[in-house]
């Protein structure tokens, strides 16, 4: 089943790191062949949260790139 | 149509005054480009330029004939007690907003007339003598992309005491002017690659006070950027129309100004990953705007990447949103602001420096920045 993410670049978000998430998931969709469908966003509208990355229709605020994979991993069980 | 002007110069070796000196004035239909060099160098040259450049733009302004501004000159300027003359070179550029131009030149070089095509020419003047000078003068009618350069006698004097024995000389120079007007877009970048040349020339030690001023002919260039929400959200549509009512190029500095003019347009918002820079968030797409960047960031890395440039081909060549942003701003001429009150209070707990995290002080030192540049900016606030 595919799963999509989009990620927030808004300033705060930006700020948090969210390049650093659209790379580590570009990178994990090529190691693995998972249909994943990413995608950035101008805003979430989670600022306080930042950074914001919404899978499916859920929004999460995960600090590290790792944290993501692993919320994406959880996902595709 | 817009005049564009441009300004380099070099001071005589040694000298830390330019006795070159330039006076831009600008009437409700023309602008008036005034050119004078001052007998010897330094300090007195200095005066002697400065003195004739403002005399002769301020009596010009107020529409006194050339004759009465002439007389006036000779008769106000300081006699030097060594040579006992009191003398500056002068040349002096009307061109008024329908392309109608007036040539004066008193003992200054030819002056270079460039074609659209980059060809070029020196301009027909007619001699005439008012008082004891020997005045040279034009009419003529320019169109779309020409182009007139003034210069000083150090820029055909170019070499003499360094690499030639006679200097550059008008063709010389006219062949080196062509070489750069076929490489740059920029007038700014023209007159700053000329005086370079003529330096090189004097092996960097110019044997003379070297100026040289573009006078660029062309469509005057408007840009409007929307940055920031407004306060209320009826204002909305009211912004966006406004952002794509205006000719030029548009902009939108900001993710959620974004998103509200991709609502009221019905158009789709794409995020581009072109590059991946920390420091500046990347760009998207949207119909009908020519650039969409983030906010914040990228308007303080864009007064940073102006602050370091004088024209757009000094620019990095990255094509960053703050880079590029940077580039329209510069080709720009008119600059009209549409600037949201709105305040996202996650831009306050970032905790960044107050000059960075406030929009109206961003706004604030992107203005200042444009106007030291010779913009014309105007900012409406919602």
């Amino acid at each position: 089943m595919g799963i999509k993410i989009k990620i927030c670049i808004g300033t705060p978000c930006h700020l948090m790191g969210s390049q650093n998430l659209i790379e580590a998931v570009q990178e994990f969709n090529k190691k693995i062949e998972t249909d994943i469908e990413v995608e950035a966003v101008n805003c979430l509208d989670k600022c306080k949260g930042a950074p914001a990355v919404k899978i499916d229709d859920e929004v999460y605020a995960p600090a590290r790139p790792k944290d993501l994979i692993d919320l994406i991993k959880e996902q595709l069980r | 149509m817009f005049v564009e002007t441009s300004v380099s110069r070099i001071s005589k070796y040694n000298e830390e005054l330019c006795g070159d000196n330039v006076e831009i004035v600008e009437t409700e239909d023309s602008k008036i480009i005034v050119l004078s060099d001052g007998l010897g160098s330094g300090v007195k040259a200095n005066i002697l330029s400065t003195l004739t450049t403002k005399i002769a733009s301020r009596l010009l302004e107020k529409g006194i004939p050339l004759e009465e501004v002439v007389d006036t000159i000779t008769n106000t300027l300081p006699v030097c007690k060594e040579r006992q003359l009191a003398y500056s070179t002068l040349s002096i550029l009307q061109i008024f907003n329908d392309g109608r131009a007036y040539l004066v030149e008193i003992d200054n070089p030819d002056s270079f007339f460039i074609d659209s095509k980059g060809n070029i020419s020196k301009i027909e003047t007619k001699k005439r003598r008012v008082g004891d000078k020997e005045v040279r003068e034009a009419r003529f009618q320019l169109k779309n992309n020409e182009m007139i350069m003034l210069i000083s006698d150090g820029v055909t004097h170019a070499g003499v005491g360094g690499l030639l024995n006679f200097g550059l000389g008008w063709d010389g120079i006219a062949e080196h002017f062509e070489r750069i007007i076929s490489k740059y877009q920029s007038s700014n970048k023209f007159a700053e690659e000329l005086i370079e040349v003529c330096n090189a020339y004097y092996c960097m030690e110019p044997g003379d006070d070297t100026t040289t001023v573009i006078a660029y002919f062309r469509e005057e260039r408007e840009l409007t950027l929307f940055s920031g929400p407004p306060k209320n959200i009826d204002k909305d549509k009211e912004v966006v129309d406004k952002l794509i009512s205006k000719s030029g190029k548009r902009v939108i500095a900001g993710g959620t100004s974004a998103q509200i003019v991709a609502r009221e347009l019905d158009e789709e918002l794409e995020v581009s990953l072109l590059y991946h820079d920390p420091e500046i968030p990347p760009t998207s797409r949207l119909d009908g705007v020519d650039l969409v960047t983030e906010g914040l960031l990228t308007l303080n890395k864009t007064v940073e990447r102006l602050k370091n440039v004088s024209c757009q081909e000094d620019l990095p060549k990255q094509r960053d949103g703050a880079t590029e942003l940077a580039r329209l701003l510069l080709e720009s001429d008119s600059i009209n602001m549409l600037i949201g009150k709105k305040i996202n209070p996650a831009h306050q707990s970032l905790r960044l420096p107050e000059n960075m995290a406030i929009r109206k002080q961003i706004i604030k030192r992107l203005v200042d920045c444009l106007k030291e540049k010779g913009k014309k900016v105007t900012i409406e606030w919602f």
